[in-house]
């Protein structure tokens, strides 16, 4: 029997997911660097990170999932959904961690910035192993870690100030 | 920035620095202008073309198109179908160890050295 | 007075366009019958020349090709049992196939076009096919099942299908050869796809071709011949071939006998003979034969020389070779 609560949660999470979608899709019209590919400002994990702020981490790689899993079926291609569910659950994984044991050492930003660095660690190990080699994605991996740290540093300031808004308005 | 702890700080110092030294390393490995091409199709043999000549090569197997073009010692993807277009948008090459690679039609440029100078063709 | 010195004029610069020319180096590389062709003239070289070879090796390719549907090869594949007549290139290609065969001993054949098929290696459908399904397409391969009749008709039985893929690129590789040579060219290399093909020599040395190191994932080499005015082919388990579930490789190279890949101790195999479409016929027939029959086989052939490789890195070269190869790599050893 679905409780209120599973109901409330259920349609939350599912408000949640529309956003990362939303998001996640509208990055690819931001013309950035087309020099370099697998760069990019990482949006939807604004809401995964929110998400396991405010919720769990559970809640969390259920955002994650059912975000990467439907973008798959809009956009049809079979290797970005590999890199985008590894870099993903690698990239959440590494935040929940930091977040529980490492929230001391590390404030939001911080943990962003881990995040998107496991993120694209990940994917440079899904492309060597793609391409049987290290050659071509070590290349690339210098690029990848510089433009980990500053879009680890904006989504992270952006879910710092919103989780501070979010917060207030819960009190009110 | 606002509440920014002394651990962030040192993170993104220590990721800059190892950014910096990989990047450095592959700078190291000289950056010659590189003289023979390499072309791989999805798992086949690779195969070697020489830079110094300007040509049009039409990899296009069955639907996928790929059209790679030598020309002035630089190589580049001049069209493709696939769906990212990253191969096309990579632009042109010309250095050893730069590459182009289109993964959804699976070819791979890299641009090698000059060692091949000892024959003038490979029996495979 | 007018009209000679412009007469004079023109001769000299016709005198001097055809000297240049006659020095004049071109390449050209194209993508065609399913590889990467490179042609180096390295003199008489212009553009129409090499435009003619371009030409020729597209319509070699959609003649021959297996899988093109207006190819000459197709028609007669799927005629059933219909007489179909071709072009004088497919006939000649097909005669000195049936030729290569009967000298072969049903090693190399061209009636294998069901097989390749079957196993489907290179494309997405490659697999290992039930034994059945192997001896009943076995049974469609054989010179019996292959008709000529001059001057450019060929039949099969119903159900066989002949497969020239494995010397196309020879053919192909003399004709650029015959092409060149009519156009007065005294210097050139072809490179179709590792079937490599000299016309003359490089200056005043020979031309240096790299025999393939089968063990080695990228461009090595073990070895190098020196040749002029001859063709190298080799054909090795390297080339193509997949892996199954069980961690057993099947190579692309077919025993017409048996159905499967051809399973002795050999790598590689390189022929280098004159003519390319009979090197590269017989570079796939002595890796079907194995060491022993392949040596033995060689030292009976006057035209042609062979290098064996074997799995355990074992160099054979036959008897007229040993002058002209040079071993370069000492994880191999040559042996008598």
């Amino acid at each position: 029997m679905p409780s209120a609560n599973n109901i409330q949660r259920f349609t939350r999470l599912s408000l949640f997911v529309t956003m990362a979608l939303v998001l996640s899709y509208m990055e690819r019209f931001l013309p950035i660097l087309p020099a370099f590919p697998g760069i990019k400002l990482g949006l939807a994990n604004i809401i995964t990170f929110i998400v396991l702020i405010m919720y769990s981490w559970k809640d969390a790689f259920f955002v994650l999932i059912a975000r990467v899993t439907l973008l798959s079926f809009f956009s049809a291609s079979g290797i970005s959904f590999l890199y985008s569910m590894s870099g993903g659950l690698m990239s959440l994984m590494a935040m929940t961690f930091a977040l529980k044991y490492l929230g001391n050492t590390f404030s939001l930003i911080g943990i962003s910035v881990i995040g998107a660095f496991m993120h694209n660690t990940a994917q440079m190990l899904v492309l060597a192993a793609v391409l049987r080699s290290f050659f071509i994605p070590l290349s690339y991996y210098p690029i990848l870690v510089l433009s980990a740290v500053l879009t680890g540093i904006l989504t992270g300031y952006i879910v710092a100030n919103l989780h501070r808004h979010l917060e207030k308005l819960g009190q009110s | 920035m606002n509440m920014m702890k002394q651990g962030d700080y040192i993170l993104i110092f220590f990721l800059l620095l190892f950014a910096g030294v990989l990047f450095l390393h592959s700078m190291y490995n000289i950056q010659e202008k590189g003289a023979m091409v390499e072309i791989r199709l999805a798992d086949e043999d690779p195969v070697y073309v020489s830079i110094d000549q300007n040509t049009t090569l039409d990899l296009s197997r069955g639907d996928l198109v790929n059209i790679l073009c030598i020309e002035d010692e630089k190589v580049y993807m001049l069209e493709s179908n696939c769906r990212d277009q990253l191969c096309v948008r990579r632009g042109e090459i010309s250095l050893e160890g730069e590459s182009i690679v289109c993964l959804p039609h699976r070819i791979s440029i890299v641009i090698l050295g000059t060692d091949k100078g000892d024959i003038d063709a490979l029996s495979q | 007075m007018g009209k000679r010195i412009f007469s004079i004029l023109i001769l000299t610069s016709f005198l001097l366009v055809s000297c240049v020319d006659s020095h004049r180096s071109m390449k050209e590389v194209v993508f065609v019958m399913d590889t990467i062709v490179t042609l180096d003239v390295r003199d008489h070289a212009n553009e129409k020349l090499l435009k003619k070879m371009t030409d020729r090796l597209m319509e070699i390719d959609s003649l021959m090709s297996f899988s093109k549907e207006e190819s000459d090869i197709y028609q007669v594949n799927h005629a059933k049992g219909e007489s179909v007549l071709v072009d004088s290139s497919t006939y000649y290609v097909v005669k000195k196939a049936v030729e290569y065969t009967q000298m072969s001993g049903g090693c190399f054949d061209p009636s294998i076009g069901r097989l390749v098929a079957l196993w489907g290696i290179g494309s997405d459908d490659e697999h290992v096919p039930s034994i059945k399904e192997i001896e009943e397409v076995v049974e469609t391969i054989g010179l019996d099942k292959i008709s000529l009749s001059e001057p450019n008709s060929i039949s099969l039985m119903d159900g066989t299908m002949i497969d020239v893929g494995a010397i196309a690129k020879g053919f192909a590789a003399d004709e650029m050869i015959r092409i060149a040579k009519e156009a007065g060219v005294e210097s050139a290399i072809f490179n179709l796809g590792g079937n490599i093909s000299v016309l003359g020599s490089k200056g005043s040395d020979s031309f240096r071709i790299g025999i393939r190191n089968p063990f080695s994932e990228s461009d090595e080499y073990f070895g190098i011949v020196e040749v002029t005015d001859t063709s190298v082919v080799t054909s090795g388990n390297y080339e193509r071939y997949f892996i199954d579930e069980s961690g057993v490789k099947y190579h692309h190279i077919l025993d017409p006998f048996s159905g499967y890949p051809a399973d002795n101790e050999l790598s590689g195999v390189t022929v280098i003979c004159s003519s390319s479409i009979k090197a590269d016929a017989f570079s796939t027939a002595l890796y079907v034969m194995g060491l022993e029959k392949g040596l033995a086989f060689i030292e009976q052939m006057d035209d042609m020389e062979a290098i064996f490789v074997t799995n355990s890195r074992d160099v054979y070269l036959s008897t007229g070779l040993h002058a002209s190869f040079l071993l370069c790599d000492d994880s191999f050893r040559i042996l008598k």
